[in-house]
């Protein structure tokens, strides 16, 4: 009784805080900020571009906000006027704010001249912003040595260039042309029938998390409540995607450092998680399963028998790998030291997810939000200490264990309910609304903006976690040698196919 | 010295029939479920079939995956790099049909006309058996080159 | 000049045969442990590997050089020194062993060289990194012949076997096997005939040469490897002796299949060693620093025993 009206009466004790900065905003920067809104867990302001250096300064100094992050800077168009969104955090208070800054330019080509015309000013404030710069000078400069994409077997999607004092790497730069299209050839069927199939195509080893993402924005614009095992079903399906992603990439890395038996050991339990996934959804890697309002189909209850099955045998084939890769003195010998990357430059580069944890800092998005029904299940969270090689590769192995336990608790849990059917895409009626919501996707934190209208979606941005990665190899590179190159970029976990915007 | 061009085709094709040489080139999904065919479940190194990185030594050349103009020029350039014989895969609806995120785009006409594909195999991502059927379609009667 | 040809058929054939049968061993071995099958889509359960390998070279155009030419000549050369009976040896000199030294080294300088040309020029920086790592494991090796001729006192290799009739020198010499087995062992994982290569193979030296050239390389690494393993076996295990009722040449064939069989699980087992941060540890700080005690502890038994009568 006393839990319903705490519920009811006051948000949850982690979003007192948001509703009290929200407030902090409104009182000093009144007259810079045309709109500040609370959108479920995240803040957005909408200011115009002559207020923008001095609000990101207020936010910077106050020690109110004591905002130190940026993650990233986008541009898109909503409505016929160009805007950027650029997204802070701030991991000390525990929470972040995106900015939506109103461009005064009408074409493509101008826009993107204002927009290099801006950053020079953001620049000065947080120092992170220069990896949205285009720095094509330093393409000539840095030219000793030169790795094209194909060259390493994981690692596409971008070059490499260095500077190098014979074995040592003295200056890096990470070029990603390859890989980029331009906003507004994106998306361009913005049907909401459409994306919900297609969108899970942006993290490509763990492909629920996009979907997951997109249906909670739409169901708290709509203010849908969806059953307790609904919610139980989809963390089951987050993470088990969660356990196949994390051995795709122990299999990347004991193929560089030359271990066979570890490769084709992790993939065929690879195998067995994705057969589980197949049984239940239907299909291995985009799943197309989560809809708005609930899931597509229900399991019968001899499903359950085979994941508990299965469950113990993973357990153990996992515990056999570590002992493979990690009991064997050359291995730990090559993986310790190398790529450590410090708690202040993982911060100040906005990383999340394994990387950030590996550093010592303590951000995971499942106990700083309030996401899904997590906050009813018992779990650690994996926190390293010098965020070298071999610190995250054993993160992951030890977020393996827990998401077995999870997995644990909620088949043992799981209620006995019928499933109402998911929304009908339709009959769908909005006024024009924005929304955020992220979730902990195993290479970091996921985010998505959408603005939708009427059934129609206007606009989406992605912010995903692995441009930040690369930022954080840019840094970490210099002082290490090039035969370690491959080593370190496997083992930051970078995902190409959200590189695209 | 011998040479290729003194051999007529068909006892090339069958000479390389029995150990083909792969390269992947592209990043996309289907990356995934075509390097879990090497694995011990769908064991695709009974035929004889390797995955290399160098363009020089492989026989056919697997495209999959998203392209802008920039990596289109790469492809082109891998594709003179490779030498006889030498033959062309086509993984995933990305490259068939159009990106499922980025549909207003499509290959040059440069592009269509010096690459001959030899096989499409549809698909998001397709499955390693679908995979390996399209090989080894490809090594009972290799077409001409 | 019959007798000759004949040796020299019996040679090839050795060689050949050893060359389809190891290689047939590697694919399957390294399969079977990494529970893969191996090669199996010809008839007789992919025995015809070898064969369908070497087809595969020969299909590719190509274009040859120099040294690929001599790396060609020279690994089947090398076999003309070393002894495999009593009597099957085509030039009989009293000072074999050097000889086989200065073949094997001349054969890793032509394969490094051949490595690191380009049509660029030569890259000097990597061409000195990989005559750094693979001459210097070959030192310890020379420290532990060299204690070996002061216990037998010749150069020669039949009469190195003859003395081994009672015992075998690993018994007088364990540390000195130790030694060249690791060596060897290190040289086997450089080479790498199992996984990918980076040492002997530049990314400019695959540009030409692909096809036959890549046929010859493949050659003179098998050759590499079975010289080491050879000579091991006439140095410390008693080439072709006797052992009770088996004949001597089955036992030299097994002495040295169990040798390559150890080999090859001991290099599926680690991972790969092909920095230099690693020639450091094993070779420098322990491989080197190991052979010259041994080198100065013979010295000290031999002094003790021949000249003083001590023990």
């Amino acid at each position: 009784m006393a839990k319903e009206l705490y519920n009811g009466i006051y948000s949850s004790h982690k979003l007192v805080f948001i509703e009290r900065i929200e407030k902090n905003i409104d009182y000093y920067l009144k007259n810079r900020v045309l709109e500040v809104k609370r959108l479920e867990q995240e803040l957005f302001c909408v200011l115009s571009k002559s207020n923008l250096t001095a609000v990101l300064k207020e936010l910077k100094e106050n020690p109110e906000f004591d905002i130190q992050v940026i993650n990233s800077i986008n541009l898109f168009k909503s409505n016929g006027t160009y805007c950027l969104l650029i997204d802070l955090s701030s991991v000390v208070n525990n929470y972040s704010i995106l900015l939506k800054v109103l461009l005064n330019s009408a074409t493509d080509e101008s826009s993107r001249q204002e927009y290099k015309e801006i950053l020079p000013a953001i620049v000065q404030i947080f120092k992170a912003a220069e990896f949205y710069m285009s720095r094509n000078n330093l393409k000539q400069s840095y030219n000793d040595v030169v790795f094209k994409n194909q060259v390493f077997d994981g690692l596409d999607g971008f070059d490499i260039f260095l500077s190098t004092d014979y074995d040592i790497i003295k200056k890096a730069y990470f070029d990603t042309t390859i890989s980029r299209v331009l906003p507004q050839n994106l998306n361009k069927s913005f049907n909401l029938f459409d994306l919900q199939t297609s969108v899970s195509r942006y993290d490509y080893s763990a492909g629920i998390f996009p979907e997951l993402c997109l249906c909670l924005a739409v169901e708290e614009l709509l203010k849908i409540k969806v059953s307790k095992r609904v919610q139980y079903i989809r963390i089951l399906l987050s993470e088990l995607s969660r356990i196949s992603s994390h051995i795709y990439f122990i299999s990347g890395i004991a193929k560089i450092i030359g271990a066979d038996m570890a490769h084709s050991f992790s993939l065929l339990e690879r195998e067995h998680v994705l057969r589980i996934l197949e049984t239940i959804t239907g299909s291995r890697i985009n799943p197309n399963f989560i809809k708005i309002g609930g899931i597509k189909k229900d399991f019968k209850p001899e499903t359950i028998i085979n994941i508990k099955d299965s469950l113990s045998r993973i357990l153990k084939s996992v515990y056999r790998l570590e002992t493979l890769l990690l009991d064997n003195s050359i291995i730990t010998a090559k993986l310790k030291n190398t790529g450590a990357a410090d708690k202040d430059m993982a911060l100040a580069c906005g990383v999340t997810g394994p990387n950030l944890r590996a550093s010592g800092a303590r951000y995971d998005i499942r106990k700083n939000r309030n996401l899904m029904l997590y906050k009813d299940l018992s779990f650690l969270v994996a926190i390293g200490k010098y965020g070298d090689c071999l610190e995250r590769v054993q993160i992951r192995f030890r977020e393996i264990y827990q998401s077995i336990k999870i997995i644990d608790q909620v088949i043992n849990d799981l209620p006995d309910e019928y499933i109402k059917k998911p929304v009908d895409i339709s009959e769908i009626e909005l006024e024009y609304s924005e929304m955020i919501s992220c979730v902990e996707c195993p290479h970091g934190v996921f985010k998505i903006f959408i603005e939708m209208k009427n059934n129609k979606v206007l606009n989406l941005v992605i912010l995903g976690p692995s441009k930040n990665s690369i930022y954080l190899a840019e840094k970490i590179l210099p002082g290490n040698r090039v035969e370690d190159v491959e080593i370190i970029l496997a083992s930051l976990d970078i995902n190409s196919g959200e590189l695209m915007s | 010295m011998l040479s290729s061009q003194g051999l007529p085709k068909g006892d090339m094709r069958s000479l390389v029939k029995n150990s083909l040489n792969l390269f992947v080139a592209g990043f996309g999904c289907c990356k995934q479920e075509i390097f879990a065919a090497s694995g011990p479940v769908y064991d695709i190194s009974r035929f004889g079939i390797n995955f290399t990185s160098i363009p020089e030594e492989s026989d056919v050349l697997v495209i999959q995956g998203f392209y802008n103009k920039e990596g289109q020029s790469r492809l082109l350039e891998y594709y003179n790099r490779m030498r006889d014989p030498k033959w062309v895969i086509a993984v995933g609806k990305c490259v068939v049909d159009c990106n499922l995120l980025n549909k207003g785009f499509q290959f040059d006409k440069d592009f269509r006309e010096t690459i001959n594909v030899d096989f499409f195999v549809p698909g998001c991502p397709p499955r390693p058996e679908t995979f390996m059927y399209a090989i080894l379609r490809l090594l009972e009667s290799p077409p001409d080159y | 000049m019959l007798i000759i040809l004949k040796k020299v058929i019996y040679i090839f054939l050795i060689f050949g045969i050893n060359l389809a049968v190891c290689s047939y061993m590697i694919n399957k071995i390294s399969a079977r442990s990494e529970l893969r099958r191996g090669f199996t889509a010809s008839r007789a359960g992919g025995l015809g590997y070898p064969f369908l390998e070497i087809s595969k070279y020969l299909a590719k155009s190509y274009r040859l050089n120099i040294w690929e030419i001599f790396l060609f000549f020279f690994s089947f050369f090398i076999w003309t020194a070393i002894p495999f009976s009593q009597t099957l040896i085509l030039i009989k000199l009293d000072s074999d062993l050097v000889i086989a030294v200065l073949f094997y080294i001349v054969l890793v300088f032509f394969s490094l060289v051949n490595a690191s040309r380009s049509s660029y020029g030569f890259i000097w920086n990597n061409f000195l990194k990989k005559v750094l790592m693979m001459y210097s494991i070959f030192i310890p090796i020379l420290f532990s012949i060299s204690s070996l001729v002061l216990i037998n006192r010749t150069l020669n290799l039949r009469e190195i076997v003859g003395f081994q009739y009672q015992y075998w020198n690993i018994i007088y010499q364990p540390l000195g096997f130790i030694l060249m087995f690791t060596s060897a062992f290190a040289q086997f994982k450089l080479t790498g005939l199992v996984r990918k290569n980076t040492v002997l193979f530049s990314e400019n030296s695959e540009k030409e040469g692909a096809g036959f050239g890549r046929l010859i390389t493949r050659f003179s690494n098998y050759s590499t490897l079975f010289f080491l393993l050879v000579i091991i076996v006439i140095l410390y295990l008693a080439g072709w002796q006797k052992l009770y009722f088996v004949n001597g040449n089955i036992m030299f064939v097994l002495k040295f299949y169990i040798l390559f069989f150890i080999i090859l699980l001991l290099d599926k087992a680690t991972p790969r060693l092909d920095d230099y941060k690693y020639l450091i540890s094993i070779n420098w700080k322990f491989l080197v620093p190991i052979s010259v005690v041994n080198f100065i502890l013979t010295i000290v038994f031999f002094i003790l025993r021949n000249i003083y009568n001590l023990i």
